[in-house]
């Protein structure tokens, strides 16, 4: 127990344990629409793009040209500091004004071309990172998801990001659940639904940018989907799955964290994917034992 | 007498390369009832569409406005296009009809949650108001969409197929209910199906989708079984028992 305290006290695991209260936070809310609109794929996929973004920002041609459009505008050399973001969030920018295409999916299936994003952002993540010069690979590990690693500058992004995503989320959330709902008829009351779509992705993609930063693809798409999954076995209310998802979420995060400075020493992220998983099987036996009593 | 909606010599479609329609000329006045019917895939969710401004026309013009404001549609669409996964109660979606009123990043006001209320007992299922929608059947779920189009205060109610999949004694309920909308509460209605014995009774003008084009007029003008049978391509025979109009198939060709 003195070992958790202790362990507490130290700066690295306080910053851990607040990005990653941020990301369940926003991740879990964000992760209830992920599953009711049935875009659980897309969300893998864009976490995988973010994940491509960020190993692009050390692939060396890529470099080469970066290092060459610094020298020829210096306006440009404070992005230097947030290569591996800027990156990220261009392709995930590209990837969400592709995803909230009203167009696609009408001539091939729109699972297929999700799993032809998913399926190759994941090759190119690797051949990108296969060219990296080895002085550069530590640096890339750090920057594509180790939350023990966070530095004060990615703290500094992911609380903007998670304030402005949560306000986004809080003020227009009667419209936001008004398109996921029902787009057409939010057309024809006057909603211009493909810009509401576009706002909604754009907080979702900056927002899996910004985790996956911290937290890696694995946690990020698990906060996407397992607590909103737990969340929707437990209640038939929107606004209570919405409490229940971010509950669990921090829960998961808590006690995920606690369990890797513990004795147990586990990694943090997947301890507290295993409490996501935990919390999942606990609705679901809840789940069952609720359906009997109403039975009875 | 000014049109509420007025095509003039509309073609619909998505592009000049894919035109459905041609030639559309139909006039929707205050007060009236129509029926549009069509074979599937004959073009009438593109005419629908474009009513509801959702699709521009390819040429040709179509105004839909009320005293030079634009028209406030009151839109049902066919249920299965709603997703049933949402956990949103029966009131909070006919609520969504007060959405276009409230105004963007404003929360709906008690006065949004009464004249939701006042929809759902118009429609008969005002005891439902704080069950999920998933739970409901498909006939209630129908009723609920037309509560939240009512909410919407329309001046032209637009339903979608709203008997598509119902057995008779819903899909009789149904179209009571939207015949009385439109006699007590002097409702323009739109009732667009794919099926003409929908519509036969209930409404008071017919138009009929047919070889890419649109012939319209009052019920007696439009159920006759030469014209049938020439815009359906097959012998049509029409009877009248007791005032009501049956529409049933003949033996041989038109």
């Amino acid at each position: 127990m003195s070992t958790v305290l202790e362990m507490l006290q130290e700066g690295f695991v306080q910053d851990a344990l607040k990005a990653a209260l941020m990301v369940a936070l926003i991740c879990s809310y964000l992760g209830v629409f992920v599953v009711l609109k049935r875009i659980v794929f897309v969300g893998a996929a864009l976490s995988e793009t973010a994940s491509l973004g960020a190993a692009l920002a050390f692939f060396p041609p890529i470099v080469t040209v970066f290092d060459q459009v610094v020298e020829a505008a210096p306006a440009f050399e404070p992005l230097r500091h947030y290569k591996p973001l800027v990156f990220a969030l261009t392709l995930m920018l590209l990837s969400v004004a592709f995803f909230s295409q009203q167009r696609l999916g009408r001539r091939l299936p729109r699972e297929a071309i999700i799993g032809v994003v998913f399926a190759g952002a994941i090759g190119l993540t690797l051949l990108a990172r296969s060219q990296v010069p080895a002085h550069a690979e530590h640096e890339m590990d750090a920057l594509i998801g180790n939350i023990l690693g966070v530095e004060p500058l990615e703290l500094t992004e992911l609380a903007v990001a998670s304030v402005v995503i949560g306000l986004l989320q809080i003020i227009f959330y009667k419209e936001f659940v008004l398109v996921s709902f029902d787009p057409e008829v939010a057309r024809t009351l006057g909603y211009r639904a493909h810009r509401w779509e576009l706002l909604w992705y754009l907080s979702l993609g900056v927002m899996i940018a910004v985790s996956i930063h911290v937290a890696g693809t694995i946690l990020v798409f698990a906060y996407l989907v397992m607590p909103a999954t737990a969340a929707l076995m437990l209640s038939r209310r929107m606004g209570v799955v919405l409490l229940l998802a971010v509950l669990v979420g921090v829960a998961s995060t808590l006690a995920g964290v606690l369990l890797s400075i513990s004795p147990a020493d586990l990694p943090t992220s997947p301890a507290i994917v295993g409490c996501m998983v935990l919390h999942v099987a606990a609705a679901w036996l809840l789940r069952g034992v609720i359906g009997r009593k109403k039975a009875d | 007498m000014t049109a509420l909606v007025e095509f003039r010599d509309a073609q619909l479609g998505y592009g000049r390369r894919d035109i459905v329609l041609r030639d559309i000329n139909l006039r929707i006045h205050s007060g009236e009832y129509w029926g549009i019917v069509g074979p599937n895939g004959s073009g009438k969710t593109t005419l629908l569409r474009t009513l509801l401004g959702l699709l521009r026309p390819v040429a040709g013009e179509v105004v839909a406005q009320r005293e030079g404001a634009p028209l406030r549609f009151g839109y049902v669409p066919q249920r299965e296009t709603v997703d049933a996964l949402f956990p949103i109660p029966v009131l909070d979606i006919v609520v969504m009809g007060r959405y276009g009123r409230i105004g963007v990043a404003k929360r709906p006001g008690k006065r949004d949650r009464e004249i939701a209320r006042e929809c759902l007992d118009h429609v008969g299922i005002g005891n439902l108001a704080h069950r999920n929608y998933p739970e409901l059947s498909g006939g209630q779920r129908q009723r609920v969409l037309i509560a939240r189009a009512l909410a919407t205060e329309p001046d032209l109610l637009v339903l979608d197929e709203p008997t598509h999949g119902m057995d008779m004694p819903s899909e009789h309920g149904l179209l009571e209910l939207v015949r009385s909308l439109h006699t007590q509460r002097g409702l323009t209605v739109v009732l667009v199906s794919h099926l003409l014995g929908s519509v036969a009774d209930s409404t008071d003008r017919i138009a009929i989708i047919a070889h890419g084009s649109l012939e319209a007029g009052t019920r007696e003008e439009m159920l006759t079984a030469q014209r049938l049978s020439r815009l359906y391509d097959m012998e049509v025979k029409v009877h009248q028992i007791d005032g009501r109009f049956a529409v049933m198939p003949g033996n041989g060709a038109p």
